[in-house]
């Protein structure tokens, strides 16, 4: 143990907040080690002196301005259910219990453009100073309307089966604009009592969130100059989000666009964002089909780095963590600049599996686009511990709690088995042992040359991974497309069990997976789900026809 | 009405009987702003804040579960509302004036030749403690009051903080440290 380990559990061992084993660890040191003990005593002291600062007591105005401030809010009723969330846990999950977040690693650009979708519009209203406010914004820093949310997803399992667009819609239309033409069916009956309550809360919101073109340091184009401008728009990202509809996107300019995402990963985990990697695989099996798939002329793989190639990485944590790491990005002098790029819309990503035959005709609206190679399975797994509701069946939150499920295993046990140099070194993160079938209804994991297989129920379920991928650069702009992104985290819609593992359970439907999921993302409000993507510095010569992954203001 | 827990407050208020909060407000109003004070380091944005929290918690009385005491679940809410606070007005410069202007707290001398004699009044010493405590980084000094003033303990504190407990543990023992590094020679002088 080190010093500073040390000297933090004498400080912990002060506060009583040591564990039996801890203990006996500092008292054997109490008693062979001076400086300890000198040490223990002066955050003794330290203690009793702050304890002893004199304590202001509220003004006597303080109970009677409160009280007139609450009483400009309406009276707060119970939620509609009377039901109490249960806490929900696995088995499988207490081993990850001391896990705080995890990092999915994402090649997500060059996506298929949907006209007409949100973020053109949603970025306007961001950079447009003359667009009125959102109806449906939020002051910043605080999480959206729970009671309102509550009492509809409350009022949903009671009455009707839960539909997450349209919630999603009712908060993201003020900023977004058209929904997207993948958002699921319409909301239930029971859903339309919530746009009063909405409207209502809404009504009586505080001032709306200022145009993000207003803050400190946010440019009209929305250019986030200083990491401490970053934590003022993370609200924003946070806010269209709640129901994992859009996911932010950061775009940094660098020199070397691969080293630094590397360096990015690994201060991600070092401020407390960990990688669930899956096992190794056969990284030559998994080129080979990709190349198959996806077309050796679209990706190339194995090869030097190129310095024009573009480099992802896909992040879901709160946002302290995601700032603190830019800011020690910054201040390793790597990044050049920092730019707020429209959001990506939640939608479907196509990949396809070693098995599957590369269609004749490319899938319509990805004919252009670059598909994903394969894919990490990652979550939110403190969250999901801590916050879950429990439930009679065990559902899977993912494929890949369905995967390690069919396997007799804990996903701890894949945790345990992630190679972090792996994951740093770009052509192992590239290499993944999870793909999905064209359809998309099947996840298949490689092991040791097994395979098993988490078969979904409905062709139209999508299973979202992500990875890191090296793009061809440069990329003509008309060429760029964005796709949608199908949200890992927004589960699975049905899944079950594969068949020679043993009988099914009962399985999930996609009603009960959006509702957790949705729960999950009222338990996460300060979690962000942010595309970091890491450009190259231009070369000097002449300006290149866009300066961003991204066509800006789509 | 008085003595009655606080679920019991909770679930008055929300049948209705508004007065209920009332009681609420009083039981946590001083800890809450004397709490409030040394985070953000001026009693009157700590009267803001605390006003503002207080009217929030009404607002969203309905979500609190119980999964935490009422205190941990209104301070959160009072973190909230001092960001807020926070973006509403400009962000405090690095200079020391700035600084000064903000909180009210001078930089402290620690050169071990100006100290002042051991014989220094409490006073004295609140002062000078009072400086270090709100020249530690805010992150790090919200961590330490909740545990030195408001006696949390760090799974409350964690709760209330949506970090780990490890990040807690962590962010005590920095507050700590730095605060024993600006108050070395008055620790030196209690010897």
């Amino acid at each position: 143990m080190s010093q500073h380990d040390w000297d933090e559990l004498l400080s912990a061992y002060a506060d009583g907040e040591v564990t039996p084993a801890e203990r006996d660890a500092v008292e054997a040191l109490l008693d062979s080690t001076p400086a300890a003990r000198k040490a223990l005593q002066e955050t003794r002291a330290l203690s009793q002196w702050l304890r002893s600062l004199p304590r202001d007591d509220a003004p006597p105005e303080l109970r009677a301005a409160a009280m007139q401030a609450a009483r400009s809010h309406p009276t707060p009723v119970a939620a509609t259910a009377s039901r109490r969330f249960r806490s929900y846990r696995r088995e499988w999950l207490a081993g990850l219990s001391a896990m705080a977040m995890t990092v999915m690693v994402a090649g997500l650009l060059s996506l298929q453009f949907r006209p007409g979708s949100g973020p053109t519009t949603e970025f306007a209203t961001w950079s447009d100073e003359t667009a009125p406010a959102p109806a449906a914004a939020r002051g910043p820093g605080r999480p959206l309307q729970r009671s309102a949310l509550e009492a509809l997803a409350d009022t949903a399992m009671e009455e009707a089966p839960w539909r997450e667009a349209r919630l999603g819609r009712e908060r993201g239309e003020a900023v977004r604009g058209a929904a997207p033409a993948s958002t699921p069916a319409p909301m239930a009956a029971a859903a339309a009592g919530t746009d009063a309550a909405m409207e209502s809360l809404a009504a009586k919101e505080e001032a709306p969130l200022p145009k993000l073109a207003e803050l400190d340091g946010v440019t009209a184009e929305g250019r986030v100059d200083e990491v401490e401008r970053l934590r003022e728009v993370l609200p924003y990202l946070r806010l269209q989000d709640e129901n994992g509809q859009v996911i932010g996107n950061v775009e940094l300019v660098v020199i070397d666009a691969q080293r630094v995402a590397n360096q990015f990963q690994v201060l991600l985990m070092k401020n407390g964002v960990q990688t669930v990697d899956v096992s190794t695989v056969d990284y030559d099996a998994d080129v080979a089909a990709a190349q198959r798939a996806l077309g050796a002329a679209q990706l190339e793989v194995g090869k030097p780095t190129s310095s024009n190639d573009l480099y992802a990485v896909y992040t879901e944590a709160p946002g302290e963590p995601l700032s603190k790491t830019l800011e020690e990005l910054i201040q390793q002098r790597e990044v050049l600049g920092m730019r707020l790029q429209p959001p990506l819309q939640v939608g479907q990503v196509v990949a396809q599996n070693e098995a599957a035959t590369p269609p004749a005709e490319p899938t319509p609206g990805l004919e252009r686009g670059l598909r994903l190679k394969q894919i990490t399975d990652a979550y939110l797994v403190q969250k999901l511990d801590e916050r879950f509701e429990e439930r009679e069946a065990d559902l899977p939150a993912s494929a890949l709690d369905a995967l390690a499920a069919a396997e007799g295993e804990p996903a701890s046990g894949y945790a345990r088995q992630a190679d972090a140099m792996n994951r740093l070194s770009l052509q192992s993160a590239t290499v993944r042992n999870f793909s999905t079938s064209p359809a998309g209804n099947s996840a298949t994991a490689v092991r040791g040359g097994g395979a098993t297989t988490v078969q979904a129920d409905s062709p139209q379920n999508q299973v979202f991974f992500n990875t890191l991928v090296k793009l061809p650069a440069p990329i003509p702009a008309e060429e760029l497309v964005r796709s949608d992104l199908n949200y890992q985290t927004e589960m699975q819609q049905q899944v079950r069990r594969n068949a020679v593992t043993g009988p099914s359970p009962t399985p999930a439907t996609a009603d009960d997976l959006r509702q957790m999921r949705y729960r999950f993302a009222q338990s996460a409000p300060d979690t962000f789900r942010l595309l970091f993507v890491f450009q190259p510095a231009p070369a000097p010569g002449p300006a290149p026809a866009t300066k961003s992954a991204l066509p800006p203001g789509r | 009405m008085n003595d009655a827990p606080d679920q019991t407050l909770i679930d008055r208020c929300l049948a209705g009987q508004t007065e209920a909060f009332g009681v609420l407000v009083e039981r946590y109003q001083h800890r809450l702003y004397g709490s409030l004070v040394h985070v953000v380091g001026s009693r009157d944005q700590a009267q803001d804040i605390a006003q503002d929290a207080f009217a929030h918690a009404f607002e969203k009385l309905s979500s609190f579960r119980g999964q935490s005491a009422f205190y941990s679940w209104l301070f959160r809410i009072a973190l909230n509302a001092a960001v807020s606070a926070r973006r509403k007005t400009r962000r405090i410069s690095g200079s020391v004036d700035a600084h000064r202007e903000a909180t009210g707290a001078e930089p402290i001398d620690t050169r071990t030749s100006t100290a002042p004699d051991h014989a220094a009044h409490v006073a004295d010493r609140q002062q000078l403690v009072q400086r270090a405590l709100a020249q530690l980084p805010e992150e790090y000094r919200t961590a330490l009051v909740l545990k030195e003033m408001d006696d949390l303990k760090y799974e409350e504190i964690a709760d209330i903080l949506g970090v780990p407990l490890g990040t807690v543990r962590s962010r005590i023992h920095r507050a700590r440290q730095e605060l024993r590094t600006r108050l070395q020679w008055a620790l030196q002088a209690e010897e």
